[in-house]
């Protein structure tokens, strides 16, 4: 029975040597569309260093770029630090641009709560304080500030003054496809201001990075021309049900244009190498840990010391 | 379950981003283990120690199986009710399964009465899991802690 389990071994190394050929970058010609450099953004992601996420700051930043996206904010909840080792890390490997960007979680046990997105600062943002004060703090900065899943338990903590500062908000995140209601709320607070439209896949290691994203209209791929552009609400989203919100002129735009839409829809799970892989790695792990044989551990003699 | 796929990138990134929980873990059960012997253990009793995790892996590869054969759309629905309900109990089998197999492991390899192999294993997790919730959540907890005992 020990040669079940032992068999699985170059299963595994079959299933990481086809892993390693398919892990390649999605290759894209730059897109231009109404003049604009059209950049995709996934504007809301979190490490594992201390914030609950599945990849380090630098495999942010590989990852980003294995799923064609051209800008990523790295945001940390209440730190910015793995952000500004992702933004490092990602211009020695010639990476996607890395804005460095903070989740300021504010949650008093006296409401009003909400989550806010800074990107593009480079200090952290205090979270004992209201949310407009936030949002003047990433201005200072130089930020944008951008409102997290703004789901109805958030929005008091945004009255007109705050909708007036924010500089965008979270209209696709992977919320919408689970929970029935969420595309709507998202949509309906968005509309309480003058807000750019943003797709965030929040992510934190399950489902893929950009599964939610923006496409940013800028003049070219800095970090300064992708703030102007959230600044100027040149963004386009596609939520659901495949329907693109932002600025209506880029809508409209884009209406005529099917590359984005082709870009945008990351219900897929690749080629035939891709399920050979997935199959070969699941099956590989579920017999090398529980197929039949004795572990390397009780394998050994009883009376080995303990 | 981060792109669906296993690479050697994402292996390695795995490994380094949870190195913390067998290192935390680690420490615990050294911890446990020098209050009855007063000395460290051996790589030996370390290696069957760890050997406590295999439902935490089955219960890692059965859920990294249903994640990666879905569309990403769908993975959302497998953290709302009702389906969360079947990761949730996966998941609390695997937390009794395996202080199961940690309190047969303090009683037979170490010879610990019944009760008191059930102690260590609580205390193991005791120790193990605050420090590792620290470590994973602490920077964007605290704030949050901080706010609640001030509002």
């Amino acid at each position: 029975m020990r040669v079940v389990r032992t068999s699985a071994w170059p299963l595994l190394v079959v299933a990481l040597a086809i892993g390693f050929v398919v892990d390649r970058p999605v290759a894209r010609e730059p897109l231009t569309i109404g003049g604009y450099r059209v950049l995709t953004a996934d504007l809301h992601t979190h490490s594992s260093t201390w914030s609950d996420g599945a990849l380090t700051p630098w495999g942010i930043v590989l990852e980003a770029r294995r799923q064609g996206l051209d800008v990523v904010a790295i945001t940390g909840h209440n730190e910015v630090l793995d952000a500004k080792v992702g933004r490092w890390f990602s211009r020695i490997v010639g990476g996607p641009t890395v804005l460095v960007g903070e989740e300021i979680l504010h949650e008093p046990r006296s409401k009003p709560n909400y989550h806010l997105i800074a990107a593009g600062i480079s200090e952290p943002v205090s979270p004992w304080q209201s949310a407009a004060s936030a949002i003047d703090d990433i201005h200072r900065q130089g930020g944008i500030a951008i409102a997290a899943h703004p789901r109805p338990e958030l929005w008091p903590a945004y009255d007109a003054e705050t909708m007036r500062r924010l500089d965008g908000a979270e209209i696709c995140h992977p919320m919408i496809y689970s929970l029935p209601d969420v595309q709507r709320e998202l949509v309906e607070f968005a509309a309480r201001g003058q807000v750019a439209a943003i797709g965030s896949s929040d992510f934190h290691g399950i489902g893929p990075m950009g599964m939610c994203r923006t496409f940013v209209f800028a003049r070219d791929a800095s970090e300064q021309s992708v703030l102007d552009a959230i600044r100027s609400q040149r963004t386009v989203v596609f939520g659901l049900p495949d329907r693109p919100f932002g600025d209506p002129a880029l809508v409209k735009l884009v209406a005529t244009d099917a590359r984005l839409k082709n870009q945008a829809v990351t219900d897929w799970r690749g080629g035939p190498l891709d399920w050979t892989n997935r199959i070969a790695a699941i099956l590989a792990l579920a017999v090398i840990a529980f197929g039949p044989g004795p572990t390397p551990v009780t394998r050994r003699r009883s009376n080995d010391p303990e | 379950m981060a792109s669906g796929r296993l690479t050697p990138r994402l292996v390695v990134d795995g490994a380094l981003s949870l190195a913390f929980v067998p290192i935390v873990e680690l420490a615990a059960f050294a911890a446990v283990y020098r209050r009855h012997s007063h000395r460290l253990p051996s790589p030996r009793a370390i290696d069957r120690f760890f050997t406590t995790n295999e439902p935490w892996l089955l219960t890692i590869v059965g859920l990294a199986a249903l994640i990666s054969f879905q569309p990403p759309r769908a993975v959302g629905l497998w953290v709302v009710a009702p389906r969360v309900w079947f990761p949730l109990a996966a998941i609390a089998l695997a937390v009794a399964s395996s202080a199961f197999r940690d309190a047969r492991y303090f009683r037979e390899a170490l010879q610990r009465p019944a009760a008191g192999a059930w102690r260590d294993a609580l205390l193991v997790r005791a120790i193990a899991w605050p420090v590792g919730a620290v470590y994973f959540l602490g920077i964007a907890m605290w704030p949050l802690v901080v706010g609640w005992v001030r509002s």
